[in-house]
């Protein structure tokens, strides 16, 4: 519970020192509602770049977070004074009159808010990405007080904002308040959805908006978790925010703004990257309608890509030093990087229906592109209990009141948004892997859509049948919050029990125990080598992955016990934790049965001294012969 | 004359015809967003989602 107040208080300086990036860079604000938002995401973002810093220049200690942290909260303690003041004036102001629809409709967002926050506070566990990656890496960061290189993990060199907000999470106070971050930045947008519907629309569109947008499982699901994608979210949907406000206001600062969280945005994950094109394309449509002359043009454009590279660029330029590739390991037979065996699908049709996928254009592919356009809202709109698919899993009130707008929509502002959503949708089906997870800033404009359509659908409505529908939508409400509910179950019953953490994470993590073995009795030199397993966040101790995409201890090229002994020799490994049956669905991408692999069976009985198995794990000793000398350190096996 | 008479007639009749086709379309989307949700939240798909976590949960 601690992790909330820490959280408050990052959040507090953020908006403090937010609000004093945002007024160096004036632009016109229409509510404090609005400069509360651009302030926010200023200040999470000042916050991510502060700790990319600190790993850049190897001084990632707990002592300088705290530093950062306070020397944020000195620059904008003016601003939040000021900031204090103005908000004095609306304390006991509630948005909407006691008892209305509205009011149960904020009541039941906030009671669902309440369950998903239980999950996120609790010990990280379950989720693959989170402890594979998005909370070990950073962990890793902060073990070597620097920002390393770790070749074996995926994602090693991805752009790391919301990394770097969970390192600073991590090294402030561990992995918990890392998940309280993104879980708060998942929420700050239903603050924004309501600032921007107050500014665009009205607060009833913002409320309802803000309420489908809440309830969306993919949303729920991940934003508890140590995910990026809420936090990819927080700054895209800002990114576009500004850029609308530009449409209107045509002022360079606001340009500057958009420019700058699609910097963040981008250097979040790279999926926001669509943000950077279609960006540039508003700016140049605009120009072409206003009649703006093409130096003007291009010096917007210029301005807005400048700055969104600036911030994003460390991050490439790191990914370039480290791999001879920018955005390693993506694109990588392009730029010629290091060596990686993994293939990305870029495309949703290829994700969706590989059938679909050949080299050359036929009339079976467009027919197939047209068909996943045409369908794909639909597709992600049901849960199919048998596989349920969080990613790809939107909601059910977009295609349910979407079709409103063909009635209501008679705006200029949302026949706008409603053609911004749409190209967006067709970019993200075809080019943004067709996953609404890596695109949810999406789902939020779209919630506005809905809750727009929604909002005139239950005006158009005589007063009882008002009333009538508004009780039923209230009650599909109530079905999601039973969702929520059963979700962060696990998470009520740990709160309202004496169990504590440990207990917690041994029965909900399988590799807890071994890992907790290997913490305790191997050396601090100890270098593990994890084979069968992804998710390293408990292991205290310097590893390597061996998945098969990796090319750092490569099964193929290393196929002998004796080829495979010395290249462990060249790495340093001292360990093995390995894990015991293999599921199909990893042996399928390419890993070993290990037990039942004729070389590791013969690798285990020359090399390999068992110290510890549990009915998941084995955790082994490697004896090095005589005959294997050592050698010199390697650049690309873990530095201690 | 007869042409100044004929057109307000005209255009209230147009104007009743369209507030005829659109009263028809917002009856006809809102029977789609009943339908929608009603076939989500009551078909079995949603409810046997919420017994698996139920059970999951329990278990």
């Amino acid at each position: 519970m601690v992790e909330l107040i820490y959280c408050l208080g990052l959040a507090v300086v953020a908006a403090g020192v937010g609000l004093r990036i945002l007024r160096w860079i004036g632009p016109r604000c229409h509510s404090l509602a609005e400069e509360l938002s651009f302030s926010l995401g200023l200040g999470f973002g000042a916050l991510a770049l502060g700790v990319m810093v600190l790993g850049l220049t190897h001084l990632l200690y707990e002592s300088a977070l705290y530093l950062l942290v306070l020397t944020y909260a000195f620059l904008g303690r003016n601003q939040l004074q000021g900031l204090v003041g103005r908000l004095r004036g609306r304390v006991g102001y509630f948005p909407v009159p006691v008892g209305s629809f509205y009011f149960w409709v904020l009541a039941l967002v906030g009671l669902g808010i309440l369950f998903n926050l239980t999950r996120a506070l609790t010990p990280a566990h379950g989720a693959v990405d989170p402890l594979a990656y998005h909370l070990a890496l950073p962990k890793i960061y902060l073990q070597k007080h620097a920002l390393s290189f770790e070749p074996t993990l995926t994602g090693a060199l991805y752009p790391s904002n919301i990394g770097m907000l969970f390192t600073l999470g991590i090294g402030l106070r561990g992995s918990i308040l890392a998940q309280v971050l993104h879980f708060a930045l998942g929420m700050c947008c239903l603050f924004f959805i309501t600032s921007f519907c107050r500014r665009y629309f009205d607060r009833g569109v913002g409320l309802l908006a803000a309420a489908i947008f809440s309830f969306s499982p993919v949303l729920v699901f991940f934003a508890a978790k140590a995910y990026v994608d809420a936090g990819q979210c927080f700054f895209q949907f800002l990114a576009f925010w500004a850029l609308f406000n530009w449409l209107e206001q045509k002022d360079e600062k606001t340009l500057l703004l958009a420019g700058l969280f699609t910097g963040l945005a981008l250097g979040a994950k790279h999926p926001a990257l669509p943000t950077l094109v279609l960006g540039g394309a508003l700016i140049g449509a605009a120009g072409l309608f206003r009649k703006v002359d093409f130096k003007t043009v291009l010096r917007q454009g210029l301005l807005f890509g400048g700055a969104a590279l600036l911030l994003v660029g460390p991050w490439y330029i790191r990914s370039f030093i480290e791999a001879g590739n920018p955005v390693w390991p993506l694109g990588n037979v392009l730029f010629d990087g290091l060596p990686y065996r993994g293939t990305f699908s870029t495309g949703s049709v290829s994700a969706s229906a590989p059938e679909a996928v050949v080299s050359l254009p036929s009339s079976e592919r467009v027919l197939s592109l047209l068909y996943w356009c045409a369908t794909s809202l639909w597709h992600w709109s049901w849960m199919n209990p048998e596989q349920i698919d969080w990613q790809r899993t939107i909601g059910i009130y977009h295609i349910a009141f979407l079709p409103g707008l063909l009635v209501y929509a008679r705006h200029r502002r949302i026949l706008f948004l409603a053609g911004f959503c749409l190209l967006y949708y067709l970019i993200m089906v075809l080019r943004v892997d067709g996953n609404p997870r890596y695109s949810m800033f999406f789902l939020a404009y779209l919630s506005i859509l809905s809750g727009f359509a929604a909002k005139h659908m239950f005006q158009a409505l005589r007063s009882r049948l008002r009333v009538l529908v508004q009780v039923g939508f209230a009650f599909t409400l109530v079905c999601n919050l039973a969702l929520s509910y059963l979700l962060a179950q696990v998470a009520i019953d740990y709160f309202i029990s004496d169990q504590s953490r440990e207990q917690f994470t041994i029965q909900r993590e399988g590799n807890y125990r071994v890992f907790r073995q290997v913490n305790q009795n191997l050396p601090a030199s100890s270098v593990v080598l994890l084979q069968g397993i992804v998710k390293g966040f408990y292991c205290d101790r310097p590893y390597l992955w061996d998945h098969p995409h990796q090319m750092v201890i490569n099964y193929g090229e290393y196929d002998t016990p004796q080829k495979l002994i010395k290249r462990m020799r060249q790495l340093r490994i001292s360990h093995i934790v390995r894990m015991i049956n293999i599921p199909p669905i990893r042996t399928g991408i390419g890993y070993p049965q290990y037990f039942a692999d004729p070389m590791h069976e013969t690798f285990r009985k020359e090399y390999l001294t068992l110290l510890y198995r549990d009915e998941s794990y084995a955790l082994f000793e490697v004896a090095y012969p005589a005959s294997v000398p050592e050698e010199p350190e390697e650049s690309d096996g873990p530095s201690s | 004359m007869g042409r100044n008479k004929e057109t307000p007639k005209s255009s209230s009749g147009e104007a009743r015809e369209e507030s005829v086709v659109r009263t028809l379309a917002a009856a006809a989307v809102w029977l789609w967003g009943l339908f929608v949700l009603g076939y989500f939240y009551y078909s079995r798909n949603f409810l046997t989602l919420l017994q698996q976590l139920w059970e999951k949960g329990s278990g």
